[in-house]
């Protein structure tokens, strides 16, 4: 019997009863899942790549699958110049940081309202939290729009209302308000971090002399780090890959989703070709996967030195209860 | 009269009256906390959506000193439904796939929870690759993928032939060459609805797998919540793996499950990576404002029945555990 075989080599090896078999087994298994799965997550990188050093020949060339025969480093000088890269990371580095700073700010302390203080509605104002998140940016754009446009607070700002547009002020208003980009995911999570911690460490800073604001910023505020780090990580990353509301209310902004998004065509005008590589999926695509790495990789970089942050301050925020 | 009793009563009602004025006092404070939302909501979501609303049963035009409105009733709901050629397809495509990738993500991503909460050799790393996709996850990014040729084709030459080239070229398999998946299916003579559903599924995994991130770290963050104690009882009392996981760890991470749903069609439904949307958005800045905010109205609403009827089922099963 060859399964009887392979037991007794096992068992030779140390593994001695069956449970540590079916444990090997599995070990085995959860390796190969894992390894695929990963593979998986990491292919259009890999393509990103592998592409990005490629010639047009290779593409046309049967034997080539991920190394290229002519390398090709150029495509890198071509797209940096083309996506403006130091400029629109600039800008994107800009915008995101100010969106995560004021959403920070804003979920910490409409959070902690939240959690701390009893007040007739709250339950019915927090079901309004969780309604702004369910509703698509594009059922409000239109108004959005035309309020920013002519900004004036219901006739409060005389003259027919400011331009807001093309200016930070949206983003701005949006964040600290707690009602921009997905700002009530991050109210909520404030808030179940906030249940979270005990209720005497208020009440000894209560003793102390403190009043609610001292208590908020010097004991609860100190005590939220995780869950703050939580917030501010990922209202950075999603206004980083978000491109529809920066790209209404914010069109002038050169941020490195727009750079990617028209980047085929800053690619065209500026190598001035001829019949234009639009209509040429083997160029395009050489320049779009090379865009598609450069436009990732300031956040892999960051990711790889605060990815242990970012998974466990994940699990420590309470945000299961 | 007992001077001290007259004392205490008045000190108890000084105490009642305290008692009252600091609640008072606190919900005051509450609201002051929450009033940025308060005034952010009202100004910045619900005028611009009851605002929403009365758009799209307008035409509107936008003038050099703001806009005006004409008028038209339901046209623009009739339009999106009788006139527009794709919209109905479209909305019925997207709550289809709703309810097929919506379990497909749970349960993938509660899988995936249970392996990574395992100790093993080479955990961070792979958390940190499975977590990846969150910060890869922009729409302009997959956008972009969806018409690459590059990744159509090395997804391809897995297959041999110049054939199944030509046919990837033309958008058809996948990463995990389908084509050879479905000949093996259909040799076996399994019905085809059901081929069809399993192809789906599986020319789905990269999906699934980039849509789950999230959704595993919450469960995960919920695995490491359960308290230990329940399982070592269980252990005392002779229960196996299979009974554990069905009478601690899944009733115990029901609450999540729910936190998970919402999370995920808000995630996949109304972020900027739902298709729906940037055929709604096509229309809003393209052919008419008032067409295209009556269809987002519509998906809105649509979005809106399916969570609260998901959500109220899922709900029903939650089981929350008191300590």
């Amino acid at each position: 019997m060859k399964l009887r075989d392979i037991k007794k080599a096992f068992h030779k090896l140390g593994y001695r009863s069956r449970d540590d078999f079916t444990y090997l087994l599995w070990t085995i298994f959860r390796a190969v899942l894992i390894m695929g799965i990963g593979y998986i997550i990491i292919y259009p990188l890999l393509v990103n790549f592998f592409t990005s050093i490629m010639s047009e020949q290779d593409l046309f060339d049967r034997t080539v699958r991920w190394i290229p025969r002519a390398f090709n480093w150029d495509n890198y000088a071509v797209v940096w110049e083309a996506m403006e890269y130091p400029r629109a990371l600039w800008n994107s580095f800009k915008i995101s940081s100010l969106v995560a700073l004021l959403q920070l700010m804003s979920a910490t302390i409409i959070g902690y309202g939240f959690a701390r203080y009893e007040f007739r509605f709250n339950n019915v104002i927090f079901a309004l939290v969780i309604f702004t998140l369910i509703v698509p940016a594009q059922t409000i754009i239109v108004s959005l729009y035309i309020n920013f446009r002519f900004f004036d607070l219901f006739g409060l700002i005389p003259g027919g209302g400011i331009n807001l547009l093309n200016s930070y002020w949206p983003f701005i208003l949006m964040s600290i308000t707690g009602v921009g980009l997905r700002g009530g995911l991050f109210i909520f999570i404030m808030r179940q971090f906030f249940k979270g911690m005990p209720r005497q460490l208020e009440e000894a800073a209560y003793i102390d002399g403190a009043g609610p604001f001292q208590a908020f910023l010097r004991v609860m505020v100190p005590g939220a780090r995780p869950g703050m780090i939580v917030v501010f990580l990922f209202s950075f990353v999603w206004q980083w890959n978000s491109h529809y509301l920066t790209n209404v209310l914010f069109n002038d902004l050169f941020t490195l989703t727009s750079a990617l998004d028209g980047l085929i065509g800053s690619v065209d005008s500026l190598l001035g070709s001829a019949f234009g590589i639009y209509n040429n999926p083997w160029v395009s695509t050489i320049y779009n996967n090379t865009g598609m790495l450069l436009f990732a990789a300031p956040l892999i970089i960051v990711y790889m030195f605060l990815q242990r942050y970012f998974i466990e301050s994940v699990q420590r925020t309470g945000i299961v209860g | 009269m007992d001077p001290k009793k007259t004392a205490g009563k008045i000190v108890g009602k000084l105490k009642n009256s305290f008692k009252f004025t600091k609640s008072k006092r606190r919900s005051l404070y509450g609201y002051l906390f929450i009033s940025p939302f308060l005034i952010g909501f009202i100004i910045l979501f619900l005028v611009p959506f009851f605002q929403s609303a009365y758009f799209s049963v307008n035409r509107l035009q936008i003038t050099r000193t703001g806009y005006e409105l004409h008028y038209v009733g339901l046209e623009n709901f009739n339009y999106a439904f009788f006139v527009d050629p794709d919209f109905v397809q479209v909305l019925t495509t997207e709550i289809i796939r709703i309810f097929y990738q919506l379990p497909m993500i749970i349960i993938f991503s509660f899988f995936a929870a249970a392996v990574l909460n395992q100790k093993f050799r080479g955990r961070m790393l792979a958390r940190a690759i499975f977590f990846l996709p969150v910060i890869l996850g922009s729409a302009i990014m997959l956008e972009i993928q969806q018409g690459d040729l590059a990744m159509q084709m090395m997804a391809g030459v897995q297959e041999t032939g110049e054939g199944a080239r030509q046919a990837l070229q033309n958008g058809e398999g996948g990463i995990l060459g389908t084509q050879a998946f479905e000949a093996f299916l259909m040799n076996l003579r399994m019905p085809e609805v059901f081929i069809e559903y399993i192809v789906e599924a599986v020319n789905n995994v990269p999906e699934i797998i980039n849509a789950s991130a999230i959704q595993i770290l919450i469960f995960l963050a919920g695995l490491q919540s359960v308290p230990s104690a329940l399982y070592e009882s269980a252990d005392v009392e002779g229960a196996t793996g299979w009974e554990k996981f069905w009478m601690i760890t899944f009733p115990m991470l029901t609450p999540v499950i729910l936190i998970n749903v919402i999370y995920t069609i808000i995630d996949q439904f109304v972020g900027e990576t739902a298709g729906i949307l940037g055929f709604i958005n096509a229309f809003i800045f393209g052919v008419g404002y008032g067409r295209g905010t009556a269809m987002a109205v519509v998906y809105f609403t649509v979005i809106g029945v399916i969570l609260l009827v998901v959500g109220f089922i899922v709900s029903r099963y939650v089981f929350y555990h008191d300590f």
